[in-house]
């Protein structure tokens, strides 16, 4: 049921409520409830309504300009504990700036196809349009009434934000303060935080390839004695920049970088030198990823929460590498394909095998999910590498928090890539109407 | 973390877990716990060996008339103080052990495609194998690594998938024994459905409207309404004994399919087609609804099966669509009337002309009425784990419930849309919900 709110000349702090709702909700005449908009509340006088429009609400003025109701959408309403509920409310964090908000509006619009079923507000703002002092964001609600679809607006706080932009330390810390756990996929973190979050969990450190982040020619070489090779990484790159390998052949270190031709030799004292200029990269276990026709292959999991709260797998889709890369970046000479089918055509796996695969693929995925969650805070929109070794492990790489949502337009599939711009919403009114 | 279990032939009442496990579940200086295997509860003194960190030795008087298999790893876990040794899930199935061996009971393996995600014990049996008084079951236990079937005692599941239904007497039985821990035992025909659906304000429009054959003035009401109506009955599945009837001027026309034949009957008016539909159907036993104009492909009528299935969250979720196409001009869509199937999402975007914006939100819109189906049915105190729901869309594009199969729904449709995945899926969903009611769900780690 959907409700339209107007606002008018009524004593102050009323709100009428067609009879037939305040009835299902079980509310009487003249009871005193918690009206809740976004993040803001305050205490009305509930007077029952006998109308024939029963989707229209009433409320004072002063409730209005006090909870900053919007007028021009249409709510839903949920009643327990002696809260009234009017929303859902979603603010999307997406842009840097207004100027770069106002630009690229038009894009936005797809977070929007699923309106329907969404209602109440949707809206994007960025960092520069949050009034702390007032408790209120500026920032431009989804109406399809007007004609750029987007209509600018003074807004509460909202229950459930997504974060999809840089943010300053000072806002992230405040508003995640103001907002609490519907403030998701807030925290960033980088690959030595994800290594010392999860490797205490025996079950997912054997997924995970071994990591540290004390860069010195004595663990160097204990890596190499364990592994025969290690890669030198950034905590924070992503791919496959400034990646190298190192080998040793006899005394000599051998290092080759992504993406480039050269390969150096190093002495141990040359070494000592190269590794200080690395101090803030981490040493990594390599992985033997299977390869197909010399092709380095990786597997983009792309994990969301969706409207049911919980973590579901929206697609994975593959990446065959550039034949001589050290990792399977694709947009280098490669190409990418469906999960189940590059499976089934990189194992010679059969439909059965494929999704037993894939579902083992998932719970992994899902279980480091989890205790992310657990760690770091609320995440409902993760993309996962994960490789497959020689002897079909499944080991995770790398988890992006804010990951790049055009991989399924690499294999066309414009259902799973209109579900990935969805979920995060659907899941932001899961959280925004309390579940 | 996976155990196996050791039963040691002593009278001590122990059980001895690994050393390293009794900080993980902060047991350590316990000397008497309660151990919980199926819906067995018994007092064990707590014991710790350092044999081997994956092995939990039982002394036999704790597991007394019954086997748990060595061959299967258990999880374990501490709720309210209880140690947990399980999954235990079980299968009721139709017929009488006496009935069961090995070929006969292959085809329920398919529901355990996915057992490496469920562990623990799974047992399939039958209503004269459940020993109530003593919570044992003489049935068969899945032995994962030459996926085969195992007979023997067990102890009783914690939840348990029904592949029949039950009479209320046993409804009751099972009840007492494991609560609410048991699903797809309720069998519902279709005017039940349409009386509760039509009740909730978010179905009502997506109903045809539906009256009792028996009721012949409102039969009338309604043909003078739509002029076309089908005639099916109420506890009916697959279109099979569906007829359509159709008014023209003050002549009716009854449709209907024999032997893959589309066979028509005119009746010159009303009081023919009331002699008529009296002398040869046992009205009580049929529904009448509004035939809707459901979208045409080729004069082939096309509706939506969405398979619902409860997920390892215990949350309802569409695991996949299929779109079924009905043999040139036949009154149904069914496949096994002659029709064929399609990926559901396929045939959406094949109806919009390549949009596939608008596809997605037809999709989305149809996942989001078979939902609410669910939820009303929930509702009504059905426990379902996965059904089967008919969704139709008109010429105008706005989607119709026409049918819910919810007596063990045919799940191979999908394969008849050559997709397998969605199969699997289907397949894999009622042990991993069964794992969740046991409360051996939702995704856990255990801490080194």
């Amino acid at each position: 049921m959907l409700y339209e709110v107007n606002a008018e000349d009524l004593s102050s702090n009323s709100l009428f409520l067609p009879e037939s709702t305040a009835e299902s909700f079980g509310i009487e005449n003249k009871q005193t409830v918690t009206l809740s908009f976004g993040k803001r509340k305050k205490p009305v006088t509930i007077h029952t309504l006998h109308s024939n429009h029963d989707s229209k609400i009433l409320v004072s003025k002063n409730v209005r300009s006090e909870l900053l109701i919007d007028t021009d959408v249409k709510y839903e309403m949920v009643y327990s504990n002696n809260e009234l509920m009017l929303g859902p409310i979603i603010g999307l964090l997406l842009a840097k700036s207004d100027v770069r908000l106002q630009k690229y509006m038009q894009h936005y619009l797809i977070y929007t196809m699923l309106y329907e079923q969404i209602n109440g507000i949707l809206f994007v703002f960025c960092e520069q349009q949050i009034d702390f002092t007032n408790e209120k964001i500026t920032g431009y609600v989804f109406d399809p009434s007007t004609p750029e679809n987007w209509r600018k607006a003074e807004l509460p706080f909202p229950k459930a934000v997504f974060r999809r932009v840089e943010l300053s330390q000072k806002t992230l810390t405040e508003l995640s303060e103001k907002i609490g756990a519907g403030f998701f996929n807030a925290q960033y973190f980088d690959k030595w935080q994800f290594w010392n979050w999860l490797s205490p969990y025996e079950e997912l450190r054997k997924h995970l390839a071994e990591t540290t982040n004390k860069v010195t020619l004595t663990n160097l070489n204990l890596f190499i004695d364990k592994y025969n090779g290690v890669y030198l990484k950034p905590k924070n790159g992503s791919r496959g920049k400034g990646i190298y390998y190192i080998e040793k052949h006899k005394n000599q270190y051998v290092i080759l970088e992504n993406y480039q031709d050269n390969i150096r030799q190093l002495s141990s004292e040359q070494m000592i030198t190269f590794l200080s200029k690395h101090s803030y990269y981490l040493l990594q276990q390599p992985i033997h990823l299977h390869t197909f026709e010399e092709r380095k292959v990786d597997y983009r999991v792309i994990l969301q929460k969706d409207g049911t709260g919980h973590w579901q797998c929206t697609g994975i889709i593959a990446r065959f590498g550039n034949t001589n890369a050290i990792s399977s970046n694709f947009k280098a000479n490669g190409f990418a394909m469906e999960g189940t089918l590059a499976l089934m055509t990189q194992f010679g796996y059969d439909e059965l095998t494929a999704f037993k695969k894939y579902q083992e693929i998932i719970s992994i995925c899902r279980k480091m999910a989890c205790t992310v969650d657990e760690i770091a805070g609320g995440y409902a929109d993760l993309g996962i590498d994960i490789g497959i070794d020689k002897d079909g492990k499944v080991w995770v790489i790398e988890m992006n928090k804010r990951p790049d949502h055009d991989f399924p337009l690499f294999i066309k599939d414009r259902k799973m890539y209109y579900s990935v711009k969805s979920n995060p919403v659907l899941f932001a009114k899961y959280i925004a109407m309390g579940n | 973390m996976k155990f196996f279990i050791q039963t040691i032939p002593t009278t001590s009442s122990t059980i001895s877990i690994p050393f390293t496990e009794l900080d993980k579940l902060s047991l350590r200086g316990k000397q008497a716990i309660t151990i919980r295997i199926g819906v067995i509860q018994k007092k064990a003194v707590l014991s710790h060996h350092n044999d081997h960190d994956r092995c939990i030795y039982i002394s036999s008087d704790l597991v007394k008339d019954m086997s748990l298999p060595e061959f299967i790893e258990y999880e374990i876990k501490i709720q309210d103080d209880i140690l947990f040794i399980g999954p235990i899930l079980g299968m009721l199935v139709r017929g009488k052990i006496a009935e069961m061996n090995l070929p006969r009971i292959k085809i329920y393996k398919n529901y355990l495609i996915d057992y490496q995600h469920v562990n623990g014990l799974i047992v399939l049996f039958t209503s004269d194998g459940i020993n109530y008084k003593k919570k044992l079951i003489n049935g068969y236990a899945y032995n994962p690594i030459n996926k085969e079937w195992v007979e023997g005692i067990f102890p009783f599941p914690s939840a348990v998938f029904l592949r029949k239904s039950i009479k209320e007497s046993s409804r009751k039985k099972l009840q007492k024994l494991i609560g609410n821990n048991f699903f797809n035992s309720h069998v519902f025909n279709k005017w039940e459905m349409w009386e509760w659906f039509s009740k909730s304000e978010q179905l009502k429009q997506n109903l045809p409207e539906t009256v009792l054959a028996e009721n012949m003035e409102e039969v009338k009401k309604l043909m003078d309404v739509y002029q076309k109506t089908f005639i099916k009955p109420r506890a009916g599945m697959q279109g099979t004994g569906i007829f359509q009837l159709s008014m023209v001027g003050k002549e009716y026309t009854l449709s209907y399919r024999v032997k893959d034949k589309n066979i028509k009957t005119i009746l010159d008016n009303w009081e023919a087609v009331q002699l008529y539909l009296q002398s040869e159907l046992n009205l009580q036993n049929y529904i009448v609804q509004q035939k809707i104009p459901l979208l045409r492909n080729n004069n082939r009528v096309m509706d939506n099966r969405v398979i619902v299935v409860k997920d390892q969250n215990g949350a309802w979720s569409v695991s996949g669509m299929v779109t079924k196409f009905g043999d040139i001009d036949s009154i149904v869509s069914n496949i096994s009337s002659g029709g064929s199937a399609e990926k559901g999402w396929q045939a959406l975007v094949e109806m919009y002309q390549g949009d596939s914006k608008q596809a997605f939100k037809k999709y989305m819109e149809i996942e989001k009425l078979a939902l609410t189906c669910c939820k009303v049915l929930e509702s009504k105190g059905l426990h379902l784990g996965y059904i089967g729901i008919d969704i139709g869309i008109d010429e105008n594009h706005h989607l119709w419930v026409i049918e819910i199969n919810n007596r063990n729904p045919d799940m191979t449709i999908a394969l008849d849309a050559n997709d397998f995945q969605l199969y699997y899926k289907t397949k894999s969903a009622p042990f991993h919900y069964a794992k969740w009611l046991a409360c051996f769900g939702g995704e856990k780690r255990d801490a080194l």
